[in-house]
């Protein structure tokens, strides 16, 4: 640890001691009460708690319980849905973990391109040229679409017998039976593909906001230095994007392991459960079986893992106080 | 819905096999008519009449488009051909393929709750009465299950008519409580991995009658009263 952390850290530490102390020195200087706070906070503790805190707990009661919602038995099994899916060779566990290994698979295709892609995009369309306006729509157009929508133009796109992809490749001489939608690997090009070219304008945009509060100065007193453009972009651009990316990654994270949608209706799962998303799963479990119980014991399986991941990335891009 | 499913489901009884014992306690899919059943079905790709891959429902949109002599599909069809434009169709019992005749079959239930008073009992029972009766259901594709609406002129003019010969030996899955259910995420997984050709036929219809027996002893648990 520099002495450059400790410096700041006993800085905060005594500003908040000032704090409190000023807070002593005027109590209620507007007649505010204790409530005040929470009533400004009011309104949104209601939503989260109403459609989150209470929606979270009752479901890990659920989860506990043998739960039907149209049957009048709920019996309690203790934690017999989360034994099940750590049971190996289970009926439930076997397609669980297999739907987790599709989940994890479109992540870890999806999250790089989309972290790498959008920000190579936002630079360009960060530059001064004809039509910026244009084009920045062009690309966050797609974004604007249902899920339904994109995954049902794609779906006929690239059927393998049917659709207008494999017709057009033939008709040019190129192979015109590749399985795009019914075999691996093809199936995750395809989802990757259409996902990246769905989203991307939402990072893209993200990333736009980001450069453009980039103070002009530091570029300025890079070129000064003699820093070329890559040196610019390796010590300017990408450190002064740091937040940004922290949220991106984050976001996209996040956002790609909720893969449902797009498998869902364009895939089916298909080739036989291989593209069957942990989040699609669960809701076949949850809403066609009607075995809410071990629905939700693998939503929190898969919200644990989530968090997990979620604090790894915070963790990745923390603070290492080296610039200081 | 993977309407491969059905197709496997006639097949499995044409060999003579059956979806599962005769009280639902066990899947039995993978019997040896389970087996021929399914290698059928791969025959028809290795020999090259129907293509590899093929996603769910592209052979009814390359029947809808003339690209296919035929289709082996359910009496939902019916509605979707009689609109489709230029299209010239016709509609037979499905053939015998395995050892005897038989075509998978699905119905549709009215339910009437055992503590329903006299009077709403009289009156749902007129409601069943008139349905079964009507000749608009029939109209949708459906097979009256009562003889004398199937006796009617009016049905003979319906296309449906000419699945009614399928009446003496139509199957149905049992009727266990959860079995669709169970049958679509194991079996009909199960048929896909053999048909892909990546998992051995009699594999893949093992494990998933493993996972399908397991699955049926938690239903049997959960509704039983």
């Amino acid at each position: 640890m520099s002495t450059g952390t400790i410096d700041r850290t006993r800085a905060r530490t005594g500003a908040r001691a000032a704090g409190r102390e000023g807070t002593g020195a005027r109590a209620h200087p507007l007649g505010q009460g204790r409530l005040t706070p929470w009533l400004f906070m009011a309104p949104y503790l209601l939503l989260f708690s109403v459609f989150v805190l209470i929606p979270a707990i009752y479901g890990l009661w659920i989860s506990l319980h043998n739960w039907d919602q149209f049957l009048d038995a709920k019996p309690w099994v203790g934690l017999q849905n989360y034994v099940e899916l750590f049971t190996p060779g289970s009926a439930k566990a076997t397609p669980f973990w297999q739907a987790m290994l599709a989940t994890g698979i479109f992540t870890v295709l999806s999250v790089p391109l989309l972290v790498i892609l959008p920000l190579f995009v936002a630079m360009l369309l960060n530059k001064r040229f004809p039509g910026r306006t244009f084009f920045r729509a062009v690309v966050f157009a797609p974004y604007v679409l249902g899920v339904v929508v994109v995954s049902l133009l794609f779906r006929f796109i690239l059927d393998p017998s049917v659709g207008v992809l494999n017709y057009v490749l033939g008709q040019v001489g190129l192979p015109a039976d590749t399985p795009w939608t019914t075999a691996e690997p093809w199936v995750w090009v395809s989802l990757v593909g259409m996902t990246v070219w769905w989203t991307i304008g939402f990072n893209t945009i993200i990333y736009l906001a980001g450069l453009q509060d980039i103070n002009r100065e530091l570029y300025d007193a890079a070129a000064m230095d003699g820093a070329k453009r890559w040196d610019r972009f390796r010590h300017v651009t990408l450190p002064s994007l740091r937040p940004v990316f922290v949220f991106v990654v984050t976001v996209t994270i996040l956002a790609s392991a909720n893969l449902f949608g797009q498998s869902y209706i364009m895939t089916q799962g298909a080739p036989a459960e291989k593209t069957r998303s942990a989040i699609m799963f669960i809701a076949e479990e949850g809403f066609l079986d009607f075995h809410l119980g071990s629905a939700a014991a693998m939503s929190y399986v898969l919200a644990l893992f989530l968090m997990a991941l979620s604090a790894g990335v915070f963790f990745f891009f923390r603070d290492r106080g080296e610039r200081a | 819905v993977f309407t491969g499913g059905f197709m496997f489901q006639s097949l499995l009884w044409q060999f003579g096999g059956d979806l599962t014992n005769e009280d639902g306690t066990q899947a039995t899919w993978n019997s040896d008519a389970g087996v021929q059943a399914m290698e059928y079905l791969r025959g028809m790709i290795q020999k090259g009449y129907s293509p590899p891959n093929v996603a769910q429902d592209a052979d009814n949109i390359a029947f809808k488009n003339g690209q296919s002599a035929f289709i082996w599909q359910g009496a939902w069809g019916i509605g979707d051909y009689s609109t489709t434009e230029g299209l010239e169709w016709g509609l037979g019992p499905l053939p015998q393929i395995g050892d005897q005749p038989a075509a998978w079959s699905n119905s549709h239930q009215f339910v009437i709750p055992r503590d329903l008073p006299q009077s709403k009992l009289e009156t749902a029972q007129e409601f069943i009465d008139f349905v079964t009766n009507a000749p608009s259901w029939a109209e949708s594709g459906m097979v009256p299950a009562r003889k004398s609406a199937r006796e009617t002129d009016a049905f003979r003019k319906l296309p449906a008519s000419a699945l009614a010969a399928e009446i003496p030996y139509v199957r149905f899955p049992r009727p266990v409580a959860g079995l669709a259910d169970v049958r679509e995420s194991t079996l009909d997984i199960a048929i896909q991995q053999g048909l892909s050709g990546r998992v051995p036929v009699r594999d893949a219809l093992d494990e998933s009658a493993r996972r399908g027996d397991e699955l049926l002893a938690l239903n049997h648990d959960k509704f039983a009263v």
